[in-house]
């Protein structure tokens, strides 16, 4: 190398990964006391150590395709692929990869649905991101190769936090619901078959008892009519005095001249 | 002495003089060479070149890296009157350094023109878009990157003509509602979120009473069933019982008529009953003595 002012040596660093964050700020005192951070998020806010560190989310909110708002953390990785333009060519007075990420990211979601943004289309996101910042970037020229685009944190806005986590909760009332109802049910069903089991049971003993009890009559009748049968009309009167006893004892009795008892009324008559 | 002194003063000054006829302008810089002022024809690229000496000559070092320049969210109306936070950059280079270093010279300078040009560029490609165009559920009908085209073009048209920069980018980083809006695009996302949540729990309260109804259906096919092999098995007992007696009655109809008889007055006759009795009645026929 000739002697300055000729020639002049600079040395700068070149294999460093380089990462610029996109929507939030990694304060490394923070960063320390993230698992305090964190572990003291109010319970109502987003769990993560990003949206503890950054306490305002305006500069993360982004319009998706729905007119909702997602608050989206992302990092770009990547590293000079041509020294020379990186340095020479482009100013670095602002981060270009910021601006340009930023830019790429809110032309993604807003062709994009909250809900899947924050689902199953994270990786889509990071693809799409990294693709159209590397282009914009080659034509510019800046000498970098993207490595990778990573989302740290994707989440709706703080105060729809609650709303959100309802929605899973919801789904999980519902199951308990069904569940609930299932168990009811198979309660219910084999109570019903042993109350029915009872009701035939009794109808079946009633239904013996019925038969016993006439069979018994039977064979009582018979009984007493074998043994009247020998002198019928002396036992007969036996039993209709016997009967005449029980039904008359205790009960008011008027005892009136013959013919003086109501006329034709007859009370109280052996039977012709 | 006094002479030495002279040729040292002479020599230092010959020197000095010398150095300020060469220059070197570094890599990504562009030189000027202004001569009483006014610039001359052509600018110098990197490397060592030479220029008559002070104060008759002087150089004007230009960056002719890619400039970026970060605007501030500005808040513009959309075809269909809504109100969005616009935040944009521009990313610019000094085209003509002749026409950049006679028009506006600095890059301050630059910068407040090209904010001039941006808003109103800005404005007036926003403005002639609807919301649709900046937020889509077809990411193809997202429009956002032909609008901060539009507006580059018109920016660098003007750029290029009137300073002699070229504005290779304007883009759109920022996209939002004022905050006055936030509000209620929250309030409606969270009602949006109650909905799904009541339609979970609702179908849930479905699901579960259509099981209840199934339960409810087998139970009570179940009892019915019962009740009526019940009322089978009781009507078959009864005429089980009746035939039984039946048959022990038929053997001896008067005994069982006048045996039936005696029961019933045994019943009917109650304790509330009070009994006329005529004293030739059969009953007392004994007590007369007959």
């Amino acid at each position: 190398l000739p002697p300055a002012p000729i020639g002049e040596l600079e040395v700068r660093r070149v294999a460093y990964a380089r990462k610029t964050d996109v929507g939030f700020r990694t304060d490394l005192e923070m960063l320390a006391r993230r698992a305090e951070l964190t572990r003291f998020n109010p319970p109502d806010e987003w769990h993560s150590p990003v949206a503890a560190m950054n306490p305002d989310r305006e500069q993360a909110a982004y319009l998706t395709a729905d007119e909702n708002l997602l608050e989206l953390s992302f990092t770009v990785h990547y590293a000079l692929a041509d020294p020379v333009a990186f340095f020479y060519r482009v100013d670095h007075t602002h981060d270009f990869v910021e601006l340009y990420a930023e830019a790429a990211a809110r032309r993604l979601l807003a062709g994009r649905v909250a809900e899947e943004l924050m689902t199953l289309e994270r990786a889509a996101i990071e693809d799409g991101v990294q693709r159209a910042l590397q282009e914009r970037l080659d034509a510019l020229g800046a000498g970098i190769a993207v490595t990778a685009v990573r989302i740290v944190d994707i989440h709706p806005p703080g105060e729809s936090v609650f709303d959100f986590r309802d929605v899973s909760s919801a789904r999980e009332d519902r199951e308990t619901t069904v569940h609930q109802a299932h168990r009811r049910r198979a309660a219910e069903v084999p109570r019903a078959r042993g109350e029915a089991a009872l009701i035939v049971g009794r109808a079946e003993a009633a239904a013996g008892a019925r038969v016993a009890e006439a069979a018994g009559r039977s064979e009582g009748f018979s009984a007493r009519a074998a043994a009247v049968a020998p002198d019928r009309a002396l036992l007969e009167h036996l039993l209709w005095l016997e009967s005449a006893e029980r039904s008359l004892a205790g009960r008011d009795k008027v005892i009136v001249p013959p013919g003086s008892g109501g006329g034709e009324v007859s009370l109280w008559r052996r039977r012709e | 002495m006094k002479r030495w002194l002279l040729v040292t003063v002479a020599a230092l000054a010959l020197l000095a003089l010398a150095r300020s006829a060469a220059f070197t302008i570094r890599e990504g810089e562009v030189g000027i060479v202004t001569r009483f002022g006014r610039p001359l024809a052509e600018p110098a690229g990197p490397g060592l070149h030479g220029k008559l000496p002070w104060p008759v000559d002087a150089v004007v070092r230009l960056d002719r890296r890619l400039l970026v320049f970060d605007n501030e969210p500005v808040e513009l109306l959309t075809r269909d009157k809504k109100n969005v936070l616009v935040d944009s950059f521009l990313c610019w280079r000094i085209e003509e350094p002749l026409r950049f270093a006679r028009t506006v010279k600095t890059r301050l300078e630059a910068e407040a023109r090209l904010l001039d040009l941006a808003a109103a560029e800005l404005g007036a490609a926003v403005g002639g878009e609807p919301m649709e165009s900046f937020v889509n559920p077809d990411p193809e009908k997202v429009r956002i990157r032909e609008v901060a085209r539009r507006a580059r073009d018109e920016v660098d048209r003007t750029a290029r003509e009137s300073f002699g920069i070229a504005v290779v980018d304007l883009e759109i980083n920022g996209f939002n509602l004022p905050l006055q809006n936030r509000k209620s695009v929250i309030d409606r996302m969270r009602a949006e979120r109650a909905r799904i949540a009541t339609a979970y729990r609702s179908e849930g309260e479905e699901e579960a009473l259509k099981i209840e109804a199934l339960s409810a259906t087998e139970s009570e096919a179940i009892l019915a069933e019962a009740r009526s092999r019940a009322e089978a098995i009781r009507g078959a007992g009864e005429a089980e019982a009746l035939s039984i007696l039946a048959d022990a009655y038929r053997r001896d109809p008067e005994f069982y008529r006048f045996l039936r008889s005696l029961e019933s007055y045994e019943v009917i006759l109650d304790d509330k009953t009070t009994i006329f009795l005529e004293s030739d009645s059969e009953l007392l026929e004994v007590l007369h003595g007959r």
